[in-house]
């Protein structure tokens, strides 16, 4: 008896069926688990708690290379200073200091260790300054309205602050100093409202520890600088949510 | 096998040309059967990449309020052993108590926040939370000036500089509320207000149905729809039950305050990283804390107030 045709269709059929789905579960042609965007892991300096700064009492602390803060290295002694105005009375920044605003940059709250920043120099030698640094020398209050170093600075003794009474401060006392100017201000960071506190907020615990001023602020130029920000959430299927249209409410 | 090799014996007529046409018929059904298995075994395969099945003791473990001290230390020890299979290092896993007389909360002031992102990150680095996908407990919210319409906030910014001009930044994260509307959906009470006021979720109870995600309206709820990965390198030992302990697959987790920090007295981890000083937090029943100082004397406002969720997180403009 000669098999029907019907017969070997159907086991050709059902082999044919099974071998499919035998091949779509090795192969996992469905059921496989989505797999979402693969995401570079984050830079642990944007978690860093460093601020980009040091104070001189900070760098005193740290037994840092203080030398730039040495006036007479480049003015002279007992010579009261005179800082070059225009026509208009306005004072005339000199770029020198930008150094000195640099040696108590930490640029390791910004740049990691492992990837150093690579520095350019023009065709003359000098040091070709990045954007995010290029700021002016000198820019106190609204427009610049303190830009006088003398408000400050004494001109007697320029390694020293000078206050509206006539108290002389150290460079590293700048708290006591600001507070001149800044009264509420100070007020405020003694509370622990205005800057940063690190450590404990239970005292009992542990110590709650101030800033200075100018562990944040260049008192040069404590505008604060324009930051580049960490980098953006990822969506867990890699598709920006606002390229999606989602946020399109209408 | 055996129907066949009855089958002669069965059928005293049989033939050869019957027992050929039961032979083609053996080779044909068992090719049909062998592929059918192979196709159940294959099936079946996806099983063997199964590796962590949930331990016994993980299984049968009670709700963490139900458990007794010597229970509680089992269940840390555990853990520990847990992570270091996992992660090659042996953790310190604690379970602080809420203490007395201390509720906290948190001020952030928004005149401050430049938009960095700095605690989005110093929070994931702090809490464990997945890399990829990414799991992030704040949203910094790039919000256009004059408006507080939220709908109009992206988080997905990307500007090469912040602050930008004419924006201000508002990062939103759990709000801790007093009425919290995630507490009250959970079908298993696998989350729960602390009376710090915190609200925290018991990882090993929650059963991932994803109600309280709903429930929040300030979107703090982030679930795990994937085993978290989590670089070996960057895994924070120092951790505590609530708190930041490697989550498993299909759970729900959020911002607990840095729960592993503030019991043991110290500052929330995104409020250290702030490189501003925006961020303000203390116990607000001292009169002297900073945070107490903020809410007496700053114009605080919430988020969301007409819903009636009273958060513990309150934000500021100052000059």
């Amino acid at each position: 008896m000669a098999t029907s045709p019907s017969k070997i269709t159907t086991t050709v059929f059902w082999s044919v069926a099974f071998l499919i789905l035998a091949a779509c579960f090795l192969l996992e042609l469905w059921g496989k688990p989505r797999i979402p965007t693969l995401v570079k892991v984050e830079d642990p300096i944007a978690a860093d708690v460093a601020l980009p700064r040091y104070s001189v009492a900070e760098l005193i602390a740290l037994d840092e290379d203080t030398s730039g803060l040495d006036c007479y290295a480049c003015h002279e002694e007992n010579e009261p200073v005179t800082p070059f105005r225009n026509e208009a009375g306005e004072i005339i920044l000199s770029s020198d200091h930008r150094d000195l605003v640099f040696s108590r940059l930490n640029c390791k709250a910004c740049h990691p260790e492992e990837s150093p920043y690579e520095l350019d120099w023009d065709n003359d030698g000098n040091t070709i300054i990045p954007e995010e640094h290029a700021h002016l020398t000198i820019s106190h209050g609204p427009g610049g309205t303190n830009n006088d170093c003398m408000i400050c600075h004494d001109s007697e003794n320029l390694a020293v602050l000078k206050t509206k009474t006539g108290e002389r401060l150290k460079p590293e006392q700048s708290n006591q100093f600001c507070r001149d100017c800044h009264g509420p201000k100070y007020r405020d960071w003694e509370i622990g409202i205005h800057g940063r506190l690190n450590g404990y907020w239970d005292e009992s615990a542990g110590q709650r520890l101030k800033k200075d001023c100018t562990s944040c602020h260049d008192p040069h130029y404590p505008a604060f600088f324009p930051y580049a920000p960490a980098r953006a959430p990822i969506p867990m299927h890699g598709s920006n949510h606002k390229e999606a249209g989602d946020l399109q409410h209408p | 096998m055996n129907p066949n090799q009855n089958s002669p014996q069965n059928d005293s007529k049989s033939s050869v040309e019957e027992r050929d046409i039961n032979r083609r018929g053996f080779l044909r059904k068992s090719l049909t059967g062998a592929t059918g298995l192979a196709a159940l075994a294959a099936s079946l395969s996806p099983l063997k990449d199964l590796d962590s099945f949930t331990s016994v003791e993980a299984f049968l473990q009670k709700h963490y309020r139900e458990l007794s001290l010597e229970e509680l230390t089992e269940v840390l020890a555990r853990i520990e052993s847990e992570v270091e299979r996992e992660y090659g290092l042996r953790p310190h896993v604690k379970d602080l108590k809420p203490m007395d007389g201390v509720e906290f909360a948190y001020a952030l002031n928004l005149t401050r926040c430049i938009g960095c992102r700095k605690c989005v990150h110093a929070c994931v680095e702090e809490n464990n939370q997945s890399r990829s996908p990414e799991i992030q407990y704040i949203r910094v919210l790039k919000m256009p000036n004059g408006t507080f319409d939220l709908e109009q906030g992206d988080h997905h910014y990307d500007s090469e500089t912040v602050p930008e001009d004419g924006s201000y930044y508002m990062p939103v994260q759990c709000h801790q509320c007093k009425k919290p509307p995630c507490v009250k959906v959970c079908p298993v009470e696998a989350t729960w207000q602390e009376s710090d006021g915190i609200t925290v979720v018991d990882y090993d109870w929650c059963i991932g149905c994803r109600y309280c995600q709903a429930a929040c309206p300030y979107g703090a709820r982030q679930f795990n729809f994937v085993k978290p990965s989590i670089p070996k390198d960057r895994i924070n030992p120092e951790m505590s039950y609530l708190g930041n302990r490697p989550r498993s697959v299909g759970v729900v987790e959020k911002c607990h305050f840095c729960i592993q920090r503030t019991r043991a007295g110290r500052y929330p981890a995104c409020l250290e990283a702030c490189p501003t000083g925006a961020r303000k937090f203390g116990n607000v029943l001292d009169p002297d804390s900073e945070i107490s100082y903020v809410l007496k004397n700053k114009r605080v406002f919430v988020l969301k107030e007409e819903i009636g969720t009273l958060p513990r997180f309150f934000y500021y403009f100052d000059t």
